[in-house]
């Protein structure tokens, strides 16, 4: 099967700072991955990268063959780690412009799940609370059937409730045949839904493993390998 | 996508600058009533209150065609401002290329400007719709309505420098965004410094020209001289050659710009 992710020795420097080191790895399509690290990993660098919204300062990744572009954005749903919906744009608005802009987008999916949580279609997003704004931009991200979905810290700053509210609207509703890239340091909660786990240290690829090999290999859960690994 | 793109711009502005608009020539509709009814009853007794009506809705028209540029000016800044920001990672991530990105909030910046100013003349002839005859008149001679290629040197001139003014302030918030942090200060120094390293810039060239020229050999002075006598016979020719010289200025600051602020926000895009 051919890997719809590859990076080649990625480097991404800012400045003197080393933000990524000569990383390489692929992933394969169908695959949940955690992207696992303690803050300032280098994490959200590496999905600003491979989203297209960085250029490498060296190395290079490739998104169903191609370097990140027009082309491997109609086939990647990238969520970032912070509310970058319009805040005067109302709920359909938003609806519609995901549709206008991605074929892959699915309505019917979109409005159930905006639905669930209770939208009402002509409510500007800057009306709604912090955690409504994040769910409804997650739902937009994930009523896409993409290849590769890139969600950055999707359980940053919420509530336990809502965390489950937004591993489910994951788990339900990605594309079974696409990977799906999910940075966190919140091991615990994604543990159970992981099929493989990438952990980054200081912009370096610590491991990339087969949850199930590396519990085995360590004896540990994924969580308690994570705070073996990065215990202070 | 390009046609997407600004579909979504032009919505997004004219939902802020249509009621604004509107409200402008609402009252610039108000002050010319006032204005024909204090001609009706000007020589009846007991009527300032008309006057001092007519006064006030004239002043507020004035203050609402002002506010009604400066309202459209600053949401375009707003809007290019904000692709640089939070938002920058929605419409970066949708399938189009920055360059379009662009292109989209310049040409809809240009058009909502153009428009703003259409409303603005429309206004002040509705709120003096006594004098509309008088108004028609001067409009046309300041402009040279009745001269066609004078006309088309205006507006040419006028959407180069309206798009040489968005683009210039593009680029200063390319380069501010730069910064880690005080973007927005970041920017407005950018627009003090770069200017003033334009003009710095521009007065050197100036004056090295002009040493240039003081100090040409006689034979080549002697040489060009039979060249300027025989343009300054042909005025028209000088005038057209000044005029196209003036946009091809024009035109070439417009690509430089574009490049540069092209290039930062392709290859150099640094989101908060």
């Amino acid at each position: 099967m051919q890997a719809i992710y590859q990076a080649k020795g990625l480097t991404k420097r800012y400045g003197h700072k080393t933000a990524l080191d000569n990383l390489s790895f692929e992933v394969l399509p169908g695959r949940l991955v955690g992207l696992l690290g303690p803050n300032g990993s280098g994490k959200t660098t590496l999905l600003k990268l491979s989203a297209g919204l960085l250029r490498p300062s060296a190395g290079q990744v490739f998104i169903g063959g191609r370097e990140p572009g027009v082309a491997t954005k109609t086939i990647t749903s990238y969520l970032p780690d912070r509310m970058a919906l319009p805040v005067e744009m109302r709920v359909d608005d938003l609806v519609n412009l995901f549709a206008d802009f991605y074929e892959d987008f699915d309505m019917v999916k979109a409005s159930r799940m905006l639905a669930d949580l209770k939208l009402d279609p002509r409510q500007r997003i800057g009306t709604m609370s912090k955690g409504t704004q994040e769910k409804m931009e997650l739902c937009l991200v994930m009523s896409r059937a993409a290849k590769l979905y890139l969600l950055d810290e999707p359980l940053g700053g919420v509530d336990p409730a809502a965390r489950e509210y937004i591993l489910n609207t994951i788990l339900r509703n990605y594309n079974e045949d696409a990977a799906v890239v999910i940075s966190t340091h919140l091991v615990e909660d994604v543990e159970r839904m992981l099929d493989e786990v990438l952990i980054l240290k200081e912009g370096q690829l610590l491991a990339h493993r087969a949850v199930d090999e590396l519990r085995e290999e360590s004896g540990m859960s994924l969580d308690e390998y994570f705070r073996h690994v990065f215990r202070v | 996508m390009m046609n997407k793109l600004l579909k979504y711009e032009c919505l997004a502005v004219w939902r802020i600058l249509v009621p604004i608009w509107a409200g402008t020539a609402v009252f610039s509709l108000l002050t010319a009533l006032v204005t024909r009814l204090n001609g009706t009853f000007a020589n009846m007794a007991g009527t300032p209150v008309i006057s001092v009506l007519e006064s006030f809705f004239q002043l507020a028209t004035a203050l609402l065609i002002f506010a009604t540029m400066a309202a459209c000016v600053i949401l375009n800044i707003q809007r290019f401002y904000k692709l640089l920001g939070e938002q920058g990672y929605l419409m970066f991530s949708l399938p189009a290329a920055p360059w379009q990105h662009m292109a989209a909030k310049l040409l809809c910046a240009c058009g909502s400007t153009i428009a703003s100013l259409l409303v603005s003349i429309g206004c002040v002839w509705m709120a003096n719709s006594d004098g509309e005859e008088e108004a028609a008149q001067t409009f046309s001679d300041a402009f040279s309505l009745s001269n066609t290629m004078g006309t088309v040197f205006l507006v040419l001139l006028l959407v180069l420098s309206l798009v040489s003014a968005y683009l210039y302030l593009y680029l200063c918030m390319a380069i501010g965004s730069r910064w880690p942090q005080q973007r927005m200060l970041a920017s407005i120094a950018t627009y003090f410094v770069l200017g003033f390293i334009i003009q710095m810039v521009s007065i050197f060239l100036f004056v090295a020209g002009a040493i240039v020229m003081a100090n040409l050999p006689r034979s080549v002075l002697d040489g060009m001289a039979p060249f300027f006598i025989e343009i300054s016979r042909n005025q028209t020719a000088v005038t057209w050659g000044l005029a196209g010289f003036v946009l091809l200025l024009f035109a070439a600051a417009d690509a430089i710009l574009w490049a540069v602020t092209q290039y930062l926000i392709s290859k150099k895009l640094n989101l908060p």
